[in-house]
């Protein structure tokens, strides 16, 4: 159980090497807005209160990200709470760039992929006009 | 099986037909021939907007076809055995004309008020010309839906058997509609709105005139907003680390693009993919258009989160 009340820092290995995981917690509500389905784009225009999240947690490891927990029920978080991060958002530096783009991840919910879909009497969505853009492996940001 | 085709005659069934065709994966090149100016009544049956009035039904055409493939223009009268045009795999005529066809056409679709009829015979001679208006008791959707049907047989594979065996076939519309339907219903479900892949020269466009103009038509108006990721209340945070300074109030990700600045499909695509890609670990992403409580319209580039 994540203890979000107390700054936490574990220390991991040999000092030495300076392997330093840091918990960034981020709390208040937040509300899911849209679900990608389908490659489309959906807003959610009802969604029961029980999926409200609570906050998150960005943990680092020498300022990198690791994995991210979410305070909440959503989709795409297992029952550790542990958020589905693909592979390009992770060990990347925490900044604030990251941050927002974390936070607007987190309320869209992926149905294409993820451990539940809310129950049709909790949660309402219509779709919207979109554009998907598959960019190529040469396309994608190293940093 | 069909990478290359021209098809002869841009009205109500050869519109919609050749607007189906274009959606085809297979298809690379799409040569259209026709000498007619878009009239006010073509809107109300073909593919025609109000806005193509006064066009030749060739530019009108083109500028609803996606740009993935080539498209050519002919604004001159088809005359069989006399107008010279390139060699291309398979050779629609649509023309509401009834006249004689030798060995250059394959095929010639059209609509007998509830009949669609695939005629695949050469060197016909008719007893005499006919020229006007389809008879046809269909409206718009139902026409939609006959060339859609029609555009299948050509790349079912359907169609290749019936040229390479001269023969004549008519559908009942009233029959197959129901399948139709359902056809079209499946294919529109599992249709995305826009797929624009960069990888590569495959480039496919699907439903451009509902997504894409209207971002041209917004910017030809005003400056746009786009934001990377939601466009949201700034949400105050707790700081509960003693490393790590964030700020206390964060705004989403913003970029303004000036008014005039986006002149075609590939200038949107382009300029909106340079804003993501300056973003940390974005692979895919969707752009979306949405309008604001005071009805002001921005753009939200949501990325593809992709895990489970």
């Amino acid at each position: 159980m994540i203890d979000y009340n107390d700054s936490t820092i574990i220390t991991l290995g040999s000092k030495k090497l300076d392997l330093v995981e840091e918990h960034n917690i981020y709390l208040d509500e937040i509300i899911p807005d849209k679900v990608i389905q389908n490659k489309n784009v959906y807003h959610i225009t009802f969604l029961d209160s029980v999926y409200f999240l609570k906050g998150f947690d960005i943990v680092t490891e020498n300022k990198r990200v690791k994995r991210v927990y979410l305070f909440g029920f959503h989709p795409n978080r297992d029952n550790n709470g542990l958020y589905c991060l693909p592979d390009t958002k992770k060990n990347i530096f925490l900044n604030e760039e990251y941050f927002n783009m974390l936070l607007s991840n987190i309320k869209t919910y992926y149905f294409d992929s993820c451990y539940f879909k809310p129950p049709k009497t909790l949660i309402k969505y219509t779709k919207v006009k979109s554009i998907y853009i598959q960019l190529n492996q040469g396309d994608k940001d190293e940093s | 099986m069909y990478r290359t085709i021209t098809v002869i005659g841009l009205g109500t069934l050869g519109g919609f037909l050749c607007k189906h065709l274009s959606e085809m994966e297979e298809l690379e090149e799409l040569i259209i021939i026709d000498d007619d100016i878009v009239e006010v009544k073509n809107v109300f049956k073909s593919i025609y907007r109000s806005q193509d009035v006064g066009e030749y039904k060739v530019d009108a055409m083109s500028n609803l076809i996606s740009n993935n493939i080539s498209v050519k223009k002919i604004k001159s009268k088809y005359i069989d055995g006399k107008t010279k045009i390139k060699s291309t795999d398979l050779v629609i005529d649509c023309r509401d004309i009834v006249c004689d066809r030798s060995n250059d056409i394959d095929v010639r679709f059209y609509i007998s008020e509830k009949i669609l009829i695939i005629d695949c015979r050469k060197n016909v001679r008719n007893v005499c010309s006919y020229e006007g208006g389809y008879r046809t008791q269909l409206n718009k959707s139902e026409i939609n839906k006959a060339a859609f049907f029609a555009a299948q047989t050509v790349f079912s594979g359907q169609l290749y058997e019936m040229t390479k065996n001269n023969m004549v076939q008519r559908i009942n519309l009233d029959l197959v509609s129901s399948v139709m339907d359902k056809s079209i219903r499946k294919n529109l479900k599992n249709k995305l709105d826009i797929i624009y892949d960069l990888a590569g020269d495959t480039q496919r466009l699907q439903c451009i005139e509902e997504n894409i103009k209207p971002i041209l038509r917004l910017n030809r108006s005003s400056d746009i907003d786009v934001f990377v990721g939601s466009k949201s209340k700034n949400y105050k945070t707790i700081e509960r680390t003693r490393k790590i300074n964030l700020p206390v109030e964060r705004k989403t990700n913003y970029t303004l693009i000036p008014r005039n600045s986006l002149n075609s499909s590939l200038d949107v695509i382009q300029r909106l993919t340079e804003i993501v890609k300056k973003q940390p670990g974005i692979s895919n992403f969707i752009i979306s258009v949405t309008k604001d409580e005071n009805n002001n319209s921005y753009i939200e580039l949501i990325e593809e989160t992709g895990a489970a």
